[in-house]
């Protein structure tokens, strides 16, 4: 069990729900551990599947042209600041 | 058909004064010059960088930027080189291909950890202005490049691709994927250049073709539609299923650009998706079927018809084993499709599902038995298993794995990152206590779905 703030939660079981990981309980992922490589092991179509729920869920557009957005998928933190600041 | 080193093909062959390619994310280098560059433009890059490689016989050529990856590739043949297309940037791959004697690196950007020389695009003073007219010809039996059929790492077995093959599959490709009449289009891709199906549709075509390349890959569905934008009409989407399914479910409420052609390849695509790509964008949405080993070899519109049809001079055959071959016109090798095919005359044929053994994920071809090779390899486990379990969403695999004490799965996922693609890393690995092997040593099937149905609890 790792602290999380309560959006951090919310995203935490969305990524969990969206991409099937079914080893993976929310309250377990670190908000400032990487989601890709060696963190979560998430890849790029873990990517494009996160980034449709988010638009579909909370109407925020990722697009890799922005800087803001490479650093958005660094951790399960700048994701959620990322998207509480665009929503 | 064995060619002579005299049976020369042009290595460009349209209009000078033509757009080659509209950067919309270039170099600093090429920032200064106008984002519209034209053939000859072009080749005058292909020239400068020529001169510049280093000594060699093989670029691993890396280059994200898709005109980067097309001048880098061209500057290589015109220095008699070939271009090495990995399948993944896997520290294992790269570690195969280096093994090749006379090796070096063609990046834009990335830092690539290795002895040998790389040379960085990124940073490469291209000259501005047009080279003069000028014939360019390549010898048809030099290996122009060689493609990798596998998402995995090992022994996956280079494809040798001659010049001769690329050019001559490139004019059938033009008659099948393009617009009778000739008119200029300017084309986005989402796949990558080093692929063979971005190869072909985003490098060759518009090497003989009046065709635009861009040289972006853009991923996310917002990117797709903002690039899209940016580029004069008509205009040409290359995609694969899998984006082009993100695409659709972007934001129904705003319109998409408006296409007059979208080419599709890498998995099949349904027919509703098919007509909802046309519906939204305008566009008539032809899909590609293909393999590494042959290219592009059959076409379908699929909004209209379920059945493919064969590009002139290929043909297809079933063996005494019920295995699907093909030949195509300009390759003597035989291709052993990984697809069940239902044939319905020379030139007709449905597909049928795929063989057990191969994975299609996201458009990347592995072999089932290579990544159980590869999670064998560790040493960390007493048994295990990687399968494709049935009816998923988004197609992943599991593994159920016997770990020995103290060794935990993400050591385990530390040795597949280094070895496979990510696509095909299993998730979820489940730990299990043991494989329920029947006295053969044999993994019935049913016995390992139960399992993992029960998620490690051994089935009663």
């Amino acid at each position: 069990m790792v602290n999380q703030s309560s959006f951090e939660q919310e995203i935490a079981a969305l990524l969990v729900e969206v991409l099937d990981l079914e080893d993976v309980r929310p309250d377990e992922i670190d908000p400032a551990a990487p989601l890709f490589g060696e963190g979560l092991g998430l890849d790029s179509i873990d990517a494009l599947e996160v980034a449709l729920a988010i638009s579909q869920r909370y109407g925020v557009q990722m697009k890799a042209e922005e800087e803001n957005t490479q650093q958005a998928f660094s951790n399960l933190q700048k994701l959620c600041e990322f998207i509480d600041s665009r929503r | 058909m064995t060619e002579s080193a005299d049976d020369s093909l042009p290595l460009l062959s349209r209009r000078d004064d033509t757009p080659f390619a509209v950067l919309l994310s270039p170099t600093a280098a090429l920032a200064r010059q106008a984002p519209v560059v034209s053939t000859a433009r072009f080749r005058r890059h292909v020239l400068a960088l020529a001169e510049q490689l280093p000594a060699g016989e093989f670029a691993i050529n890396l280059c994200d930027s898709r005109y980067l990856f097309c001048v880098a590739f061209c500057a290589a043949l015109l220095r008699g080189h070939t271009n090495l297309l990995p399948p993944n940037r896997a520290a294992q791959t790269l570690a195969t291909l280096e093994r090749r004697h006379s090796c070096y690196y063609l990046v834009d950007g990335e830092v690539v950890d290795t002895q040998l020389p790389v040379l960085d695009l990124a940073g490469f003073e291209f000259p501005d202005g047009e080279a003069p007219a000028q014939a360019l010809d390549i010898p048809g039996d030099h290996i122009a490049a060689e493609c990798y059929t596998s998402g995995s790492t090992g022994e996956s077995k280079p494809i040798p691709k001659r010049w001769s093959q690329l050019a001559r599959a490139n004019a059938v490709n033009g008659q099948r994927m393009l617009e009778d009449g000739g008119e200029l289009v300017f084309q986005l891709a989402t796949v990558p250049p080093q692929h063979m199906w971005g190869l072909e549709t985003s490098v060759m075509l518009p090497l003989h073709h009046e065709l635009t390349m861009t040289d972006t890959r853009p991923f996310y569905p917002a990117d797709i539609v903002a690039q899209l934008q940016r580029l004069p009409t008509p205009r040409m989407l290359v995609s694969s299923p899998i984006h082009l399914r993100a695409l659709l479910a972007h934001d129904p409420q705003t319109p998409l650009p408006q296409l007059q052609r979208v080419l599709c390849a890498t998995a099949p695509l349904g027919q509703a998706l098919a007509a909802d790509v046309e519906a939204r964008t305008g566009a008539r949405l032809v899909e590609i079927y293909g393999c590494s080993e042959l290219g592009s070899m059959a076409s379908r519109a699929t909004s209209e018809t379920e059945v493919w049809s064969l590009f002139p001079g290929f043909s297809m055959w079933h063996d005494e084993g019920g295995a699907t071959l093909a030949r195509a016109p300009h390759i003597e090798e035989v291709a052993h499709l990984g697809d069940h095919l239902e044939l319905l005359d020379e030139s007709h044929f449905r597909l049928a599902g795929r063989t057990e053994d191969l994975l299609n994920i996201a458009g990347k071809r592995a072999s089932l038995a290579e990544i159980n090779r590869v999670l064998l390899e560790f040493d960390g486990i007493v048994d295990g298993v990687v399968f494709a379990p049935p009816q998923r969403a988004e197609q992943r695999l599991a593994a159920l794995v016997v770990f020995r004490p103290g060794v935990d799965k993400s050591a385990l996922l530390a040795h597949f990152r280094g070895r496979i693609d990510p696509a095909f890393i299993p998730r979820p690995i489940v730990d299990v206590p043991g494989l329920p092997r029947a006295d053969s040593g044999k993994l019935p099937k049913e016995a390992v779905l139960a399992l993992y149905a029960g998620r490690g609890r051994q089935a009663s």
